[in-house]
């Protein structure tokens, strides 16, 4: 009887991923129109929607009971980000549906290999290490691509950035220690002492200071901008307390303060944010093409293929929403918000539900993730925020980026079925506490 | 001439579906989204009342409604009355259901807030399909029809088929019922 009632969702997450897809084909018939090619091509991208489908029902063989909406809405914003790079480069739009092809099989591994979420916690430092290596391998050995040294692999062959793997090592780090240390942590705060329990929050800003020293020699201010933010985040969710939130955010400050008359780079970010048109051909040259795409979508656009991409630079990876608002204007940048929020007010929904704690974290600073890089992406391109490069999760074109955001994607199903399971069964509810 | 200007308009259509199906899936997602965060703000203050030995933490019931019952009243009752079994609303909770309500039961009655149930609870908290209270060997017998906030029978939520006793607290959404077997 159990079985018939829990099906309803089951059918409803199917009927969304179905959606997704004749929304995704229409998106790609009215490119295809546009730039007089054959039609039928846009069944192509069915290859991801259908991608997303079998891997729905893949993971209900189990039979154990899991999130039914974040895949929707994974689908769905794949599927745009393919119409949108098909629009900009039908190659490039081939070789990413590769990549989330490839990013939905490791999601997959990773929700049948990772059978309870806590399983990973013990590998905390592990994950720790291994993201500080690698970004200190590709400091001193990387490959460098617009000015930053931010590949490691071998050319022609397999290339990918570290900095994005490092984002879940870090969450599973950050998850891991708050999760073991938050008890002590909050039990050695006393209450109206400033700073009480610093003694255990301050290994956890030195790691991240030094996290953001190798960014700063990287020159990869994203990644710095995401790395603090997560930091600011955690602090809170350690503490419960908004001192610790405000003083991570005094230090934030601080830091942008002392990035800007310490180095070159921030100084001449901060320069073009503030004033664009002091150089409109040069360093401004980049985020003025992205205003005036925006600016020429207006409220519905201009109708997919009927812009002009081609004028604005890195218009696939970094500068992708602009494309998306000049195209599909004003109603298409707010939609494309829309189901980020989605994305990350489910994963901090699972936060909550989730009944252990490092669950619980975990889920929350991968949702942490997903919402700084929209806003810092997001933020940049629209110019309230200076413009840095950062990937926007699951449409900007990236191989490393679509398969770790499709990673972070099965850590938080894995976390959803473990909160779901507990709750339907009081039995294990009792014995467990972390 | 006349055959672009169709095409023009066919696609100036097809890319405003575009931007209202996006909407539309944004509909009901967050439809969905925020349906289970209801179900969760609502289930989380029952854990500690499922976990407690005593189940203090369901709301008592107003003895007066109980009164009123023939059943529960032997010394207003010289011979026995033949009532049936039946549900009182102890708690409506934000249900649609009145306090002190009766309901009387027949050998398998339905609840939840689909109209096709025996007992329709309006309750935001209450699944469609949500429980089930059945007669078997001569016993009632209560069942959670995989609900998504639970079924609770004393406090303590139903996995199982339990034996409803006279006087049992049965929980479903917000509200509490009081079982009473009656002199069938």
């Amino acid at each position: 009887m159990r079985r018939t009632i829990i099906s309803p969702g089951r059918r409803s997450e199917l009927s969304l991923l179905i959606f997704s897809t004749f929304v995704s084909v229409l998106g790609m018939a009215l490119v295809c129109v546009a730039m007089q090619q054959m039609p039928l091509r846009a069944l192509r991208v069915t290859a991801v929607s259908a991608g997303f489908i079998l891997t729905a029902m893949l993971l209900q063989v189990g039979g154990k009971s899991r999130d039914r909406l974040l895949l929707p809405c994974a689908s769905l914003l794949c599927g745009i980000g393919i119409v949108v790079l098909w629009r900009i480069n039908p190659d490039l739009a081939s070789r990413q549906i590769l990549w989330m092809l490839l990013g939905l099989s490791a999601m997959v591994g990773i929700y049948l290999l990772v059978d309870d979420v806590r399983d990973l916690a013990p590998y905390k430092y592990t994950a720790g290490a291994v993201a500080l290596g690698l970004l200190i391998i590709t400091m001193v050995a990387g490959r460098e691509s617009h000015g930053a040294r931010l590949w490691l692999g071998v050319d022609g062959y397999f290339m990918f950035q570290p900095v994005e793997l490092a984002k879940i090592l870090m969450a599973l780090f950050l998850a891991g220690y708050v999760a073991e240390k938050g008890d002590i942590i909050r039990a050695s705060m006393r209450p109206g002492v400033f700073l009480s329990g610093f003694k255990h929050m301050g290994p956890l800003l030195l790691v991240v200071l030094f996290f953001l020293g190798v960014f700063v020699a990287q020159r990869d201010l994203g990644a710095a901008v995401l790395f603090l933010g997560l930091f600011v985040a955690v602090s809170y969710l350690a503490t419960g307390r908004k001192t610790y939130a405000l003083l991570s955010l005094i230090l934030f400050a601080g830091g942008m303060v002392g990035a800007y008359y310490l180095f070159g780079h921030v100084r001449q970010r901060f320069d073009i944010w503030i004033n664009p048109w002091a150089d409109p051909t040069g360093n401004g040259y980049q985020i003025l093409q992205g205003l005036f795409a925006l600016g020429s979508g207006g409220l519905t656009g201009v109708g997919l293929g009927h812009g002009f991409p081609g004028t604005i630079p890195a218009a696939e990876t970094d500068m992708v929403y602009a494309v998306i608002g000049e195209e599909m204007g004003l109603a298409g940048t707010l939609a494309v918000l829309l189901l980020y929020v989605l994305v990350v007010a489910r994963s901090f929904d699972l936060g909550m539900r989730a009944r252990n704690q490092f669950a619980s974290l975990l889920a929350t600073c991968l949702g942490v993730v997903f919402a700084l890089q929209t806003l810092v992406i997001t933020g940049g391109v629209l110019r309230l925020i200076p413009l840095t490069g950062i990937t926007m999760p699951f449409i900007s074109y990236g191989g490393t980026s679509i398969v770790v955001n499709f990673i972070a994607l099965g850590l938080l199903l894995a976390v959803s079925r473990d909160a779901v399971s507990e709750e339907t069964d009081p039995k294990l509810r009792d014995g467990r506490t972390d | 001439m006349a055959l672009g200007m169709a095409f023009g308009i066919i696609i100036l259509v097809a890319k405003y579906l575009f931007l209202g199906l996006i909407y539309l899936f944004l509909y009901w997602a967050f439809k969905g989204l925020f349906a289970q965060m209801g179900s969760e703000a609502r289930s989380a203050p029952q854990v500690p009342a499922a976990a407690a030995p005593v189940p203090a933490a369901q709301p008592t019931l107003v003895p007066s409604p109980a009164a009123t019952l023939p059943g529960t009243v032997p010394a207003f009752a010289p011979a026995p009355v033949r009532t049936r079994a039946s549900l009182l609303v102890g708690d409506a909770g934000e249900s649609s259901l009145s306090q002190g309500e009766t309901i009387e039961l027949t050998a398998a009655v339905t609840i939840g807030r689909a109209d096709d149930n025996g007992v329709v609870v309006k309750d935001k908290f209450c699944s469609g399909h949500h429980a089930l209270i059945f007669l078997q060997g001569g016993q009632r017998l209560l069942r959670d029809r995989g609900s998504t906030n639970g079924t609770f029978h004393n406090g303590q939520r139903v996995t199982t088929d339990v034996a409803l006793r006279d006087g049992d607290r049965v929980g479903i959404g917000t509200a509490v019922f009081e079982y009473h077997a009656g002199t069938q």
